[in-house]
């Protein structure tokens, strides 16, 4: 009978899933009747499996401790996070789970997902595989490093939760991506089906040991043929159960290699179990020879731990390698309206968040500056050398160094929208480039698992005809389990993400993983002149009048926005102390168009006249260079000629001039007689007049630097001519790279057979170039060489090394030499010397000093 | 009896997950203080679990002083084992009928019980009116009365206890279910989220089968077994020793006569 008031909860649809109220058992939701109600509880009426239940739940509540429910969901819900994503179902609805669908103006769409149960880099072959078979799929990336899928499909045609099903039955799942790399809840969930494993295995393994003891012992010392044989079966058992269920993973790997006709590294080891099985059996049957049961469930015991310390192994890998391309790793200080203020990731930021950024910190988010006034450092994403000057209303952008003093940000975009997430993005997307050398390894992997397979059945055939089956039998198992093209396919990728993202930290941002394969050889390197071999900002090269004058014409000066105010001002800062420079105050300060500047000191009537002229009309030079001030920038003799000269007259009377110039960029000459002796040839193209850049070059070759072409006074499309022209001539086929401006060389930089750009905003430039070099980029150009040389060798030194331990150890195997339980052992150790070998090879060196200049150096 | 104790240890192991459902809840109230959510200590879970194998205990006596009882009575009557024959019976069609629902499809309404709210109000306040001696003590008091609201799966093992003919064997087998909840009971205090992850049909039809089972055991094996020794006393059965048994003896050497040492 039913309480008073149950007829309220009735209400509840009949198909609505209902679960006990303190166990959380499901109750039968098409039988309203069989609720169960409770009336000790006063507030509201509850469901209950059962009577006990129902007593419980009185108890507690009776007791007052109503909050225990509450605090046991939430402690569910954290401890098993994982169960509640694994369905690929989530994927119907994209919008709902999260998944952000980017359209392209042909219809098609791309999605990016997370896998689940990547394992080595065999498994990407498999999922790669689908593409073909799925109408609409255009592609199917996998992403090694964040161990997700990049899906290009056509939405009318397929949509990814149909690739997701067709994934699953290869025995990967598809899940939501989640940009912060690998999932820790994802490791979980692996380790424990790797632990479960690994323990029914050792249970099979033990048991099948002690029977074969039994059985030794009863060979020596005498035992009854009933006994013997209950023994030998039930210890076939224990080895059909240990490759059956432990196993299994093994054949689950080889059945869909097969099924998708893609080469596994599991087939020749589900293989070789097979084999041991079916030898066991005819042992057990035969009741003769050699007892093998015990040595396949070890087998599969030692080949499970293998599997297990692989995976960890890679894990590890993966999970550094996510570290390293997780650019946006800063916290940030959040403060709410209340004024409390939070630290959090820079992840976690949301727009319309305001933040505080202390100075000599990254700016965590791109947004718009509320309070404050700072400097701030964003070379390392615009190639813009001078540091920028922000005050409140003034855009900018994550990544920047703040450089001064504090400032208080609203947040605009975060993570993933803003500016260094979609340059993060970009970066990412290199990982997972097919490069030459990865699809040859994808090649020589896929014909290596059918040569072991073909050398299997020769070491069968000949082991059986020399001695016997059991031993034939031995044999090939050993050589079926030691064989592993994993290593093969493995080190290519793995280099190649590795140095990617260690080019990252360093500044240097690759769009394509195709880039560093081809700077290993060493080419034609085509410079733009201006903003890449000089700093493509005026700066002032000399002021010839009184130095006492100089804090009046800073007041002047700093009244105006125009860049060449903005170089004046900058060169005063620097040869003048704050306290001269503030006592001045000038008055009806205005810019005059085509003129300059002009205002009232006084009585005295200032006027700045620039003109583009080489030479002050002056003729007594006070000559001071800018390398005085700041001697880093340029030795005098390399300067660039005067662009443009400003007068300053007081009261119609000439005091003094100021020469105004670009500067060639710090460690230019060093970088490229460095070049020079890595075997570069290298040459100049320019849009600027032909004797500007004639002497430019003359003043760098006086330097040391030989050019092996220079060319001035050049259009776009004549640069791209030049670069054609260089292509097609080069008769052995060497590379031409061009370094220049992200935007303004955009097309020159895209025909190259290397683009790298040096100045622009990052993410444009990326677009139009594989590489952008924001920072510093003359001295990293070495770097780069040198690590894309270090990244080939260490791919072939990966290659080297898999196939002569598989040369090696095939050979000792189809020999005879090695037993299937050392050949168990030896597998998992081949893939971990390549990853290590691959983590070491020599690509990005991190460099030890931190310079001013450089705050990236300083994080 | 020692197969039956293990017999019950390992149904008790292997179907004891279900008590996580209702019980998990006071592990985690018993083991864990007020002030600090993370706190575990041995002494509360020994506590708790020693309180819970009080009642289980009592429980066995009681069952067992009842069977033997049902016993006494039975032998004046002339009925012998018939505590067991009951017991037994009762426990098969408690099985079938559960099984019997499980195949229909369909579940027994989980009513309210006057009896059942009368019972949960008069153990809350027991517990209420329980001074506070500490946590290790409150632990035990979670134990001791939790384990007397109703649970299915604790009867199915009293009634069990009930056939196995004495008071020392009733609580023995009590305490040899008490050892196998205890390995759920305590992984659920370790936050494995084991809450929520029981399979209610499967426990469903352990339960039913483990009645059953334990039904013809109680009914035939315990009968059997007082059936042997009045057998073995019958004169048929010293009929079937012919005289080649005794020429065989006469053959043998005996132990005590043996020349080399044994």
């Amino acid at each position: 009978m039913s309480p008073p008031g149950a007829s309220d909860s009735r209400s509840v649809p009949a198909q609505q899933q209902l679960r006990c109220a303190h166990c959380g058992l499901e109750t039968r939701p098409d039988d309203p009747a069989a609720w169960g109600y409770t009336q000790s509880s006063q507030e509201d009426n509850k469901v209950f499996c059962c009577q006990g239940c129902m007593g419980a739940y009185a108890l507690i509540h009776g007791l007052g401790l109503h909050d225990f429910y509450a605090l046991r969901e939430l402690s569910d819900r954290t401890a098993h996070p994982v169960q509640n994503i694994r369905s690929t179902e989530v994927l119907r609805d994209l919008q709902a789970a999260g998944v952000t669908v980017e359209s392209f103006a042909d219809g098609f769409c791309r999605v990016r997902l997370g896998v689940d149960g990547l394992h080595c880099a065999a498994c990407s072959w498999l999922i790669e595989s689908v593409q073909p078979s799925i109408q609409g799929l255009r592609s199917a990336r996998v992403r090694w490093s964040d161990s997700s899928v990049e899906l290009i499909y056509d939405p009318k045609r397929t949509e990814p939760i149909e690739v997701a099903q067709q994934i699953a039955k290869l025995g990967y799942s598809l899940r939501p991506y989640s940009p912060g790399g690998i999932d820790d809840s994802d490791s979980i969930a692996i380790k424990r089906e790797h632990w479960k494993g690994i323990a029914t295995a050792f249970f099979l393994a033990a048991n099948a040991m002690w029977i074969g003891i039994s059985l030794y012992a009863g060979e020596a010392t005498g035992i009854s043929s009933q006994n013997a044989t209950f023994l030998r079966w039930t210890g076939a058992i224990l080895g059909l159960l240990a490759a059956v269920f432990p196993g299994r993973v093994f054949f689950q790997s080889a059945w869909q290699s097969l099924r998708t006709r893609i080469p596994h590294v599991d087939v020749p080891v589900a293989v070789g179990l097979g084999v041991g099985t079916i030898g066991s059996f005819v042992g057990a049957a035969l009741a003769s020879g050699n007892i093998y049961f015990d040595s396949l469930a070890s087998l599969v015991l030692l080949l499970r731990i293998g599997r297990y310390i692989q995976y960890r192994a890679q894990y590890r890998s993966g999970l550094s390698i996510a570290k390293l391309l997780q650019f946006q790793d800063a916290d940030a200080i959040r403060i709410a309206e209340d004024g409390q203020e939070t630290t959090l990731p820079a992840y976690r930021l949301e727009p319309e968040d305001l933040i505080r950024v202390l100075a000599g910190q990254k700016l965590p988010a791109d947004g718009r500056v509320e309070r404050g006034e700072s400097l701030l450092q964003m070379a390392f994403l615009t190639g813009e050398t001078r540091p920028r000057n922000v005050g409140p209303g003034d855009e900018v952008i994550g990544g920047a160094f703040n450089l001064r003093s504090p400032l208080w940000i609203r947040v605009s975009a975060a993570a993933q929208d803003s500016r260094l997430g979609k340059l993060n993005e970009l970066v990412l997307k290199a990982t997972a480039d097919r490069t030459p050398l990865i699809q040859l390894a994808d090649r020589v992997g896929g014909v290596f698992v059918w040569a072991v397979l073909a050398i299997a059945c020769g070491t069968l055939g000949s082991w059986w005809f020399l001695a016997g089956w059991q031993t034939a039998i031995k044999h090939t198992v050993s050589l079926l389990t030691i064989a592993c093209p994993c290593a093969l396919a493995l080190a290519a990728p793995l280099v190649i993400t590795v140095a990617i993202g260690r080019a990252a930290r360093e500044g240097i941002w690759i769009r394509d993983g195709n880039c560093l394969e081809r700077l290993a050889k060493p080419g034609k390197l085509w410079f733009d002149k201006t903003g890449t071999l000089t700093t493509g900002d005026l700066r002032v090269l000399s002021w010839d009048g009184p130095q006492e004058s100089l804090p009046a014409i800073f007041a002047f000066e700093s009244q105006s926005d125009h860049p060449v105010a903005r170089a004046i001002c900058d060169f005063i800062q620097l040869a003048s102390t704050n306290n001269e420079l503030k006592k001045i105050e000038p008055t009806h300060v205005e810019q005059v168009y085509g003129l300059g500047l002009r205002g009232q000191l006084n009585s005295d009537r200032w006027t700045f006249r620039a003109d583009r002229t080489s030479a002050c009309p002056s003729t007594t030079k006070q000559q001071k260079g800018i390398d005085d001030a700041e001697p880093s920038h340029a030795a005098p003799l390399l300067e660039n000629p005067s662009e443009l000269t400003v007068v300053v007259e007081v009261n119609d009377v000439q005091i003094g001039c100021f020469q105004l110039g670009d500067t060639l960029r710090s460690g230019a000459v060093e970088s490229l007689l460095e070049l020079k002796r890595l075997g570069w040839k290298i040459g100049l193209l320019s849009g600027d007049t032909r004797s500007r850049v004639e002497r430019f070059a003359a003043n760098l070759a006086a330097a040391g630097i030989l050019w092996e072409e220079v060319h001035g006074e050049l259009t776009p499309e004549e640069k791209l001519q030049r670069l054609s022209t260089g292509k097609s001539s080069s008769a052995n086929g060497e590379t031409q790279v061009m370094i220049g401006d992200g935007i303004n060389d955009a097309a020159a930089l895209a025909i190259a057979d290397v683009g790298i750009a040096v100045r622009g905003p990052s993410e444009i430039s990326l677009r139009n170039a594989p590489i952008f070099i924001g920072e510093d980029p003359l001295n990293a150009l070495p770097r780069l060489m040198r690590a894309a040389q270090g990244t080939v060798r260490g791919i072939y030194r990966c290659f080297a090394a898999s196939l002569l331990y598989n040369a090696f150890t095939i050979s000792l195997a189809a020999s005879g030499l090695i037993h299937p339980l050392l050949a168990a052992v030896f597998m998992p150790i081949s893939g971990i010397t390549v990853l290590l070998m691959a983590w070491s090879a020599k690509t990005f060196e991190t460099q030890k000093s931190a310079t001013p200049d450089n705050p990236k150096k300083v994080r | 009896m020692i197969e039956l104790l293990i017999a019950v240890w390992v149904s008790s192991t292997l179907g004891s997950i279900h008590c996580v459902g209702m019980c998990g809840p006071f592990v985690l109230l018993a083991t864990r203080s007020a002030n600090d959510q993370n706190v575990n200590s041995y002494s509360k879970h020994l506590a708790y679990h020693l309180g819970r194998l009080t009642t289980y205990l009592g429980i066995g006596v009681m069952m067992g002083m009842m069977a033997y009882a049902g016993n006494e009575l039975g032998g004046r009557l002339g009925i012998g084992q018939v505590a067991a024959k009951l017991v037994g019976l009762t426990m098969i069609l408690l099985g079938f009928a559960r099984v019997w629902r499980l195949l229909k499809g369909s579940e027994t309404p989980v009513k309210h019980s006057r009896f059942f709210t009368r019972w949960n109000a008069l153990l809350l306040a027991i517990r209420k009116r329980t001074p506070n001696y500490g946590p290790t003590a409150n632990a035990y008091l979670w134990g001791l009365i939790s384990t007397w609201l109703p649970c299915g799966w604790l009867y199915v093992f009293a009634l069990a206890a009930a056939g196995a003919g004495g008071v020392l064997a009733s609580i023995a087998m009590m305490a040899a279910f008490w050892l196998g909840t205890l390995p759920w009971l305590t992984l659920v205090a370790s936050g494995s989220g084991l809450l929520n992850r029981i399979h209610p049909n499967g426990f469903q039809w352990g339960a039913a089968l483990t009645l059953i089972a334990f039904g013809f055991w109680t009914w035939e094996a315990r009968s059997a077994v007082d059936l042997g020794v009045l057998k073995s006393k019958s004169p048929s059965a010293s009929s079937q020793i012919t005289l080649e048994d005794i020429h065989d003896l006469t053959e043998q050497e005996l132990p005590c006569c043996s020349e080399e040492p044994q």
